[in-house]
């Protein structure tokens, strides 16, 4: 009997904790829409990253000069390149 | 309690499905209500499962023998902790443990992206949720752990738990081995959900980059705790023996690694997208396949649980990962191929393909070696059984390869490495290694493959002490620190770099330990009480021979004084019990070899009590003197704290998972 008894509580705050967002509008909770642009963001942070280890490892000397002025140009082409794609998108409303 | 427990677990299994089918109904409809009320169902069946498995061990610690599973691992006699550990012990409570860990990592998932990944997560739900819903089928209706005792009288105490499990170690080795094996599933479901999202870009590997870190080190933990557990306890005197469940083990800890590695790439250059994703669903794969081989009996092990009727239904959920995850990449291949392609054969990316290949072909030959039985017996009739020496023949010169690109990798630049920076980056090491070998050679060792490991420590060591004096040095010649403030500022504003640095010096010290192998000793004596007997320079007497009776067994203590060149060095104390001795049929009484050893950074000595015939007092006693075992055990620590560091928040970068 005890145990048909906890089984029974236990089902009931289940459920009313689960079903409880049925009874919330339609557009509450957030946006849940996808965005493009958190990709873009994160590229660009690994680049700027990158510009970083790249200019340790040059004043380490674990890069050469001809290496580090090479990579580096590439890298801040690349990083350029993202941000102008970042601008033409405007700002995000969804923040993902 | 059984009841209510095994409700839980059915209430858990209905609404793990409507999860599903709510998550399906949303990706069709786009009404948030719908995602919003699978996210707290699949949170309540975390709850849920959190409950049955409180039930069950409150079973244990009670003594319930009503429950066939409390009566079949534990006994009045078995002491907490194991009652405890029983928990894990069996096939179905280890299920439902399997279950419970994995519904803590869905928590927390769901908690740490509420607000995140929105493009993601249904799918990342649903890939969990049908992962959850396999195990609660199986704890529903295959192995259910809270099954009612099945005799006809009423059950007074348990059979208890085999005398193997009641060790410390291993009351911690099963979960840190659970928490990796299940923890995959997260990667894997964020892989699933980017390929059914087609959000293939770095999103979804930056999301899950910490989670497999993590998932790796505890996985890495219990392969290791493992190992310790067999050096102290099995009295064989190794710590790993390829047997096929640690080899079920090793796999995806391997597929793992490579993972860890090509992600950085996939993240810095956006490349290797369709191999990191190949690496984690293959890397889940291995997990639930190695569950499958434990739990099926389909090769003869140690640690396997008895034959049950799992292995077809693992086999089944093993083919629908596969099958799945294979359409899903096949049709996505397009979204996931770049344009970028590696620039020089000399550079970093290269250095981690290298890497990646090497790891891919060690597991492959494990696999191979592992199911060799299964296959052989499939093709010839005949069951042939591949040992150590296939397993060693084929992964030592491997490892040392992998080894070597443990010193070579970091020294590379990224897209191309030149000349001049590879001979002033590798002088020095290659120096070291050569001088190191030859050092060696000249102190005795002849063996090829200790002489090769030898050199790579010395190389790969020299490499990692470089970067960090290089490091150290920049930072006092900019910011004017003394070395210290210099050595932990770097490692605290760099932590994946040096903590990734600091783990390769725990392997290497694993591999200085894997040297001392090749110099192990062993003999086996009958001895009586007085005789001495010699081995690798230490004298052994036997000097005393006891008998007592303990709560949940019966032991001869042998004490042998060890001593080496007329100095006593220390005394141990090998045992031989019985357990279970009050047990009136005989064959469930179970003899237990406790052994016992003295420990040193050079070597230990290792004493193993085989048996004693009681009418002559003659006793079997096997020595063994194993080089530098501590060693392995250091790396492993090391390791751990390599990883720590790396896994260790960074607030300047946000609250990235």
């Amino acid at each position: 009997m005890f145990a048909v008894l906890m089984i029974g509580i236990t089902f009931a705050l289940v459920m009313g904790f689960t079903v409880q967002p049925l009874f919330s509008s339609r557009e509450e909770g957030g946006d849940v829409s996808p965005t493009d642009r958190s990709a873009l963001e994160l590229r660009k942070q690994s680049i700027l990253e990158q510009i970083k280890e790249l200019e340790l490892e040059h004043e380490m000397g674990t890069v050469s000069p001809a290496d580090f002025q090479r990579n580096r140009i590439e890298l801040k082409q690349e990083a350029s390149n993202i941000m102008d794609q970042l601008d033409s998108m405007g700002t995000d409303p969804a923040g993902d | 309690m059984p009841t209510y427990g095994a409700a839980l677990l059915s209430l858990s299994l209905g609404l793990c499905f409507l999860t599903v089918v709510l998550i399906s109904l949303y990706v069709r409809m786009g009404d948030k209500r719908l995602f919003f009320v699978a996210e707290r169902m699949c949170l309540s069946v975390c709850f849920l499962v959190a409950l049955a498995t409180i039930a069950l061990l409150a079973g244990l610690l009670k003594s319930d023998f009503d429950i066939d599973y409390v009566a079949k691992y534990t006994s009045i006699g078995t002491p907490t902790i194991y009652k405890f550990s029983a928990l894990w012990a069996g096939q179905s409570g280890s299920l439902l443990f399997w279950l419970f860990v994995l519904c803590g990592y869905v928590a927390v998932v769901l908690v740490q992206n509420r607000n995140r990944h929105k493009r993601l997560m249904p799918y990342v739900i649903m890939t969990l949720s049908v992962i959850q819903m396999f195990f609660l089928l199986m704890v529903n209706f295959v192995a259910n752990p809270f099954a009612p005792v099945d005799t006809d009288f009423v059950v007074r105490d348990g059979l208890g738990l085999n005398p193997l499990l009641q060790n410390p170690t291993m009351a911690i080795h099963p979960p840190m081995l659970y928490l990796g094996y299940v923890g995959f599933s997260v990667p894997f479901a964020f892989a699933i959900a980017a390929l059914f999202s087609r959000q293939l870009d770095a999103v979804w590997v930056r999301s899950i980059r910490r989670w497999t870190l993590f998932t790796w080190l505890t996985l890495g933990i219990g392969i290791l705790l493992g190992g310790w557990w067999a050096y102290n306890e099995l009295g064989w005197g190794g710590y790993w023996a390829w047997d096929p469940v640690e080899n079920a083990s090793l796999m995806p800890w391997l597929t793992g690694t490579a993972f860890i590695h090509s992600i950085i790439i996939q993240e810095k250059k956006n490349m290797l997208r369709v191999w990191n994703m190949i690496l984690i669903l293959v890397t889940f794969l291995l997990c639930i396949f190695g569950t499958f081989l434990t739990r099926s009996g389909i090769v003869s092990s140690v640690h396997s649980f008895t034959q049950s009727s799992l292995g077809p239904m693992f086999l089944s959920f093993v083919l629908l990962i596969l099958v799945v995850s294979t359409y899903l990449l096949l049709s996505r291949l397009d979204d996931l191929k770049t344009e970028k392609r590696m620039e020089s054969f000399v550079s970093r990316e290269s250095g981690f393909l290298f890497n990646n290949v090497v790891f891919v072909s060690i597991c492959f030959a494990v696999l191979w070696g592992t199911m060799f039985p299964v296959i052989s017996e499939a093709v010839t009739g005949t069951q042939i059984t591949v040992g150590a020496p296939f397993f060693n023949q084929i992964t030592i010169p491997i490892g040392l390869l992998l080894l070597t690109l443990a010193g070579i990798g970091p020294l590379l630049a990224w897209r191309r490495t030149s000349k001049e920076s590879l001979t002033r980056n590798f002088s020095i090491p290659v120096l070291a290694g050569l001088t190191t070998a030859a050092l060696a050679m000249i102190g005795g060792m002849r063996s090829i493959y200790p002489v090769v490991t030898a050199g790579l420590t010395a190389f790969v060591t020299s490499t990692i002490a470089m970067e960090f004096w290089r490091g150290i040095t920049v930072r006092r010649r900019k910011f004017d620190e003394n070395i210290l403030q210099a050595l932990l500022k770097m490692i605290s504003k760099n932590r994946s770099r040096y903590g990734g640095y600091i783990v390769h010096i725990g392997i290497v010290l694993m591999f200085v330990g894997f040297i001392g192998k090749a110099f192990d000793e062993d003999r086996e004596w009958v001895m009586s009480v007085g005789d001495e007997v010699r081995i690798a320079g230490y004298g052994i007497t036997l000097s005393a021979l006891d008998e007592e009776e303990r709560p949940n067994h019966y032991t001869w203590i042998a004490t042998l004084d060890v001593t080496k060149e007329g100095e006593k060095v220390t005394s141990l104390h090998p045992e031989k019990r019985i357990y279970f001795h009050r047990n009136p049929n005989p064959d469930r009484r179970q003899p237990h070899s406790e052994l016992s050893l003295h420990s040193t950074w050079r070597e230990d000595v290792y004493s193993v009590f085989g048996g004693i015939d009681l009418e002559s007092e003659l006793l079997t006693i096997k020595i063994m003197v194993n080089r530098l075992v501590r060693f392995v055990w250091l790396g492993g620590y090391v390791l751990l704290f390599g990883t720590v560091i790396a896994l260790w928040p960074d607030r300047r970068r946000g609250t990235e998972v």
